[in-house]
């Protein structure tokens, strides 16, 4: 696995300097971290200019760097760059915000802010207001960023945009590949409102080490009578990084994968008791911990023990697993010995799956299947705080422990943050099993929280009815085309017990369209729960009270024939 | 180290249920790729054959398999092993009923022709037998897949004779007796669609990975994996070459040319997919760990072409050999006889795997094609003089050691490069056609006793082949009396 092991490498200058102004309002700064924190945050780099008409503009700026330099490294290593870093702007803004309105003496906290966060081989430019982002390649110095100012008049110019003017704020981002040799130049209005941009880019070209760049550029902005603080960085990329997840990841996978195992084997220090499960993809076995507590541990199938798209996916696993803290989640465990071979533990949940369930109980009763559902959805919506995808919400895959149903298996959990990192091999594109995953997983459509509501829902269903909502032709289905043709069978055609307003619920959360489905869990929950007042469908509304004055019209004219009828001379 | 335990009968299990249901379903292939073999005097008597003829035939039938298992693999990729193999069962029944019916030598050449793809059968249930079965059982599972399924040739000689004979009568009777064998194969098509799928309950579905060409991982092994394509190529010329004017005469001149023509643009085609997929690592190379060395595939591929391609090359003209050999022999008896080659296959193939992760890979497969060679050799001396009995028993002598050898190929595919398993097995399975049409052309020059000798001859050439194999590494674990299991450190 060595794409895990090149390291994003750069150079940095700054310089930060009140200029001809008796106050220093600008504040630069970043951070190079090490270990893990480099591969999943990157480094970040970012400038702002406290806005001059603004009495606390020092403040402010300064508030914007540290805040955002601490903030974005303590984001959870799941969430995205661009999640974690917008979060982390809207926060700060938010927080000027309420300073300037707070403020006895009336004073606006107001800068500007761009930032450059490194990652692997990407670079993402997070903006607002008018300092400025520069990147220079071959020769050519190029403006990332656009200036956030509305020129009035040949003199006066205003800022449109800036961190702390409004509580709503939109933040301009930009990604792009990073190449080696690359050098980005962040600088101030004191710094590019005197210097134009090709002497920026000649400077750039002939100044060699980042340090001297740094220097000609301030010297000369200071020589140029540069009215305002003069402020620059210079950083300059000297090696790619490849990214990934973690250094947990290229450790665990250089380890050999175990031999597939009997019962009384041992394992670093743990002693096999059986097999649970294998297939071709993987073993499961119960095993007894050296503190006798009983454990459930997976070992990746040798047929797979060169392909690193597998492994990779393998070790995710166990990190996916590690990060959510749920009742109704499964428990990774920590091995209490050093693992000498691939392999993860999580505790063990005695009990049924659901699907040994289903196919001895169902139909449930009604109120039975509808708490599994809730604490099913409790589940499921701990994977989604983290910004994790089940992918794989099946049957064989809950079991129903004493406390409640348990989600196991993390094999083909989506985590956001991951994909964006590039990796020298094709990932695993692994779909969920057929008949219990969402058409967008076959269409190709965009795939998000709402497929997992579609597999829960298919779930809530066969837990009433014993059937699959779609019936048996949903899993040949491969195009948008195919899935328009199938009809939602409602479950009370399986079950009559089956309120008609829990069938909408259940067709709505299994629509063949995302948008179309619930935008959150918890509402589907609580329609599932109780009927919702809205939605009474016309043909469940008695005839009489939808349109009464045709009934009466009907009834009357029904006497009238009759009436009639016994008038006429019949025979 | 791990005991495969592979329980048969137990039908409670689905992938026992889908092990039977595949085996089966290959075997029904064979049997309708090799019913005319037993039933040679009668066509040949039917049509008024040369035996020239009648060789050609033979070429024929496995000559398309070669390309057909592209096509097919393609298919699998994208449809699924379950409606292709259903569908290679129905089409292959409607052409066995179409080849029983058939008026001409030119219908009966031309239908011969188009069931050379019911032979690409093989892949589709490696496929699916790989998806139903754990790492402990997969070798086990497909080793009882391959052998059971190639007793199917053997099924043939043994029932077909006689069902023409006795069950049917008449001139026409081996035509009702193929045309049965088409009928079956289309009836349980449906029955296998029926009842198959192409993974367990609940399992997921994976896309399969690209493939097109096999990837190689340095420059010399790309021009070597170009060159062990060229006797394909090769091979098909000449099989166009013997059916032009100059040979049998089944196609004219212009056909042959014709002929010719797409095979060099098939082979265009196929080093244009091979480039495809290995452009990046001539460009780039690769990482050391994901290194292999492609001589190793390429001694596999010619192991198997000395075992699979005598083995299919003999199955087609040994019931033929033992009429012509042995006086006053019935038909029904003689095809007994000659099936007695592909009856070993039930043991041997599985046993070939055992034996050579038992005691060194190399070591048995060269001592299993030493085997085969001697025992062509043996069968080269066979005259009317020698009793039946021993006869029957040279024969199986020879086809343990082919089947074994086959049996050793395939357990050592897996080791060379696990991620290409797949593509390996395919190459290996496509140089055993080859090794058919190689024999069957050789055939249709010389009588059979030279046949043997020069298959013999080759084994012994390839022999030295072998030599070249490096031993794969074996496990890389141990377990300790206590049942604790132990890294070997590789210094």
């Amino acid at each position: 696995m060595d794409h895990l092991q090149t390291e994003l490498k750069i150079a940095l200058a700054q310089f930060c300097d009140k200029g001809i102004k008796p106050e220093n309002q600008d504040t630069v700064g970043a951070r190079i971290p090490e270990g893990s924190a480099l591969i999943s945050k990157g480094i970040a780099i970012a400038i702002a200019d406290g806005v001059s008409s603004s009495s606390s503009a020092q403040q402010a700026s300064q508030t914007a760097i540290t805040g955002f330099l601490t903030d974005y490294y303590a984001t959870p290593d799941t969430w995205r760059t661009q999640q974690s870093a917008i979060r982390v702007i809207q926060s700060l803004n938010q927080y000027l915000w309420g300073q300037s309105r707070n403020s006895v003496r009336e004073e606006g906290y107001l800068t500007t802010f761009s930032s450059l966060i490194l990652k692997g081989d990407s670079a993402f430019v997070f903006h607002v207001g008018d300092t400025r982002v520069y990147r220079f390649r071959d020769g050519y110095l190029e403006q990332l960023t656009r200036d956030h100012s509305q020129r009035i008049d040949k003199k006066t110019t205003y800022l449109s945009r800036a961190l702390g003017a409004d509580l709503s704020l939109e933040i301009d981002l930009h990604k792009t590949e990073l190449c080696r040799d690359d050098i980005f130049l962040l600088t101030s209005d004191g710094v590019h409102d005197v210097v134009p941009r090709s002497e920026l880019q000649s400077m750039v070209r002939d100044g060699g080490e980042v340090e001297n760049i740094k220097q000609v550029i301030a010297d000369r902005a200071l020589a140029l009578g540069s009215q305002d603080n003069i402020s620059v960085q210079v950083c300059k990329i000297e090696a790619l990084g490849a990214a990934s997840q973690n250094d947990a990841v290229t450790v665990l996978s250089q380890l050999p994968f175990p031999p597939e195992m009997e019962p009384g084997n041992k394992l670093d220090g743990m002693t096999i008791k059986s097999i649970m499960h294998e297939s071709e993809r993987s073993q499961v076995y119960l095993v007894e911990m050296a503190d006798g507590r009983n454990a459930v541990m997976k070992t990746p199938s040798r047929n797979y023990d060169d392909d690193p798209a597998y492994i990779e996916r393998f070790v995710m696993e166990a990190w996916i697993g590690s990060r959510i803290q749920n009742n109704n989640v499964v428990r990774v465990l920590t091995p209490e010995h050093e693992r000498s071979f691939l392999y993860y533990l999580t505790e063990h949940v005695p009990g049924p799956t659901l699907a040994n369930l289903i196919k001895e109980r169902a139909p449930f009763d009604i109120p039975d299947a509808i708490e599994l559902l809730e604490q099913m959805i409790k589940g499921v919506r701990a994977f989604h705080r983290k910004d994790t995808l089940h992918q794989d919400l099946k049957p064989e895959n809950i079991v129903i422990g004493s406390n409640g149903p348990v989600i196991i298996d993390f094999g083909s959990c989506w985590v956001a943050g991951v994909e964006e990192a590039s990796a020298p091999f094709k990932r695993d594109t692994i779909l969920g099993t057929l008949r219990y995953s969402a058409p967008e997983y076959r269409t190709g459509t965009s795939i998000g929280q709402r497929s997992d509501q579609f597999s829960l829902a298919v779930l809530a269903y066969e837990m009433l009815t014993g059937h699959l909502p779609y019936g048996s032709a949903y899993e040949n289905q491969h195009d948008a085309r195919g899935f328009q043709k199938l009809a939602y069978q409602p479950a009370r055609k399986h079950n009559p017990l089956v309120p008609p307003w829990m069938d909408y619920a259940l067709e709505k959360a299994l629509s063949m369209h995302p948008e179309s489905r619930y935008p959150a869990l918890s509402e589907w929950l609580r329609d599932m729960q109780r009927p919702n007042p809205n939605w009474t469908r016309k043909e469940d509304i008695p005839l009489l009270e939808r349109n009464p004055l045709r009934v009466w019209q009907a009834l009357a004219a029904t006497g009238w024939i009759a009436a009639i009828a016994a008038w006429v001379p019949w025979s | 180290m791990s005991s495969a335990k592979l329980n048969l009968l137990d039908f409670s299990q689905a992938n026992i249920r889908l092990l039977h249901l595949t085996w089966f379903a290959f075997f029904l292939t064979f049997v309708v790729w090799f019913s005319h073999a037993p039933l040679r005097p009668l066509i040949m008597e039917t049509f008024d054959m040369t035996m020239d003829q009648w060789k050609a035939l033979l070429i024929l039938n496995v000559a398309l398999t070669i390309p057909a298992r592209i096509a097919i693999g393609i298919a699998v990729d994208k449809f699924g092993p379950r409606i292709v193999y259903s569908t290679l069962l129905w089409v292959s029944g409607i052409l066995c009923v179409a080849f029983a019916s058939a008026q001409s030598f030119e219908q009966l050449a031309a239908l011969r022709f188009a069931m050379g793809f019911v032979g690409a059968g093989f892949v589709i249930g490696i496929r699916m037998v790989g998806e139903w079965f754990p790492a402990r059982q997969v070798g086990l599972a497909e080793g009882v897949y391959g052998g059971w399924g190639n007793f199917g040739s053997a099924a043939a000689a043994w029932t077909l004779p006689t069902v023409a004979a006795v069950i049917f009568g008449g001139d026409d009777g081996w035509r009702y007796a193929i045309g049965m064998t088409g009928v079956f194969a289309f009836v349980y098509g449906i029955i296998f669609y029926w009842r198959a799928r192409n993974t367990p309950k609940g399992s997921t579905y994976f896309k399969p990975k690209k493939s097109g060409g096999l990837e190689v991982t340095n420059k010399r092994d790309f021009y070597f994996y170009l060159a062990m394509n060229i006797p394909m190529y090769i091979i098909l010329g000449v099989l166009a070459w013997k059916l032009s004017p100059t040979g049998v005469g089944l196609l004219s001149a212009t056909a042959t040319n014709a002929m010719y023509l797409i095979l060099v643009a098939l082979c265009v085609f196929q080093f244009s997919q091979i480039y495809k997929v290995n452009k990046d690592m001539l460009k780039n190379g690769v990482p050391e760990h994901d290194k292999y060395k492609f001589k190793q595939v390429a001694v596999l591929d010619w192991a198997y072409f000395i075992t699979f391609g005598s083995e299919l090359a003999v199955v087609s003209m040994l019931p033929g050999f033992f009429l012509d050999t042995f006086e006053g022999l019935s038909l029904a008896h003689a095809s007994m006889l000659g099936g007695a080659y592909a009856l070993m296959n039930l043991v041997a193939r599985p046993s070939g795997g055992f034996l050579s992760d038992k005691f060194g890979r190399r070591k048995s497969l060269s001592i299993f094609i030493l085997g085969l060679s001697v025992g062509y050799f043996i069968l080269s001396q066979i005259s009317g003089a020698w009793p039946i009995a021993l006869a029957v028993l040279a024969v199986m002598f020879c086809s343990f050691f082919v089947q074994a050898g086959e049996g050793a190929v395939f357990a050592i595919v897996p080791l060379v490069k696990r991620r290409m398993t797949g593509q390996i097995a395919g190459m290996a399975g496509a140089y055993g056609n080859v090794g058919a049409v190689t024999f069957l052309t050789i055939y249709s020059f010389v009588d059979a006793s030279t046949f043997f000798l020069i298959i013999g001859g080759l084994a012994l050439v390839i022999f030295g082949v072998v030599q070249f194999l490096d031993e794969p590494e074996g496990h890389m674990t141990e377990v300790l009396e206590d049942g604790t299991i132990q890294k070997i450190e590789l210094t």
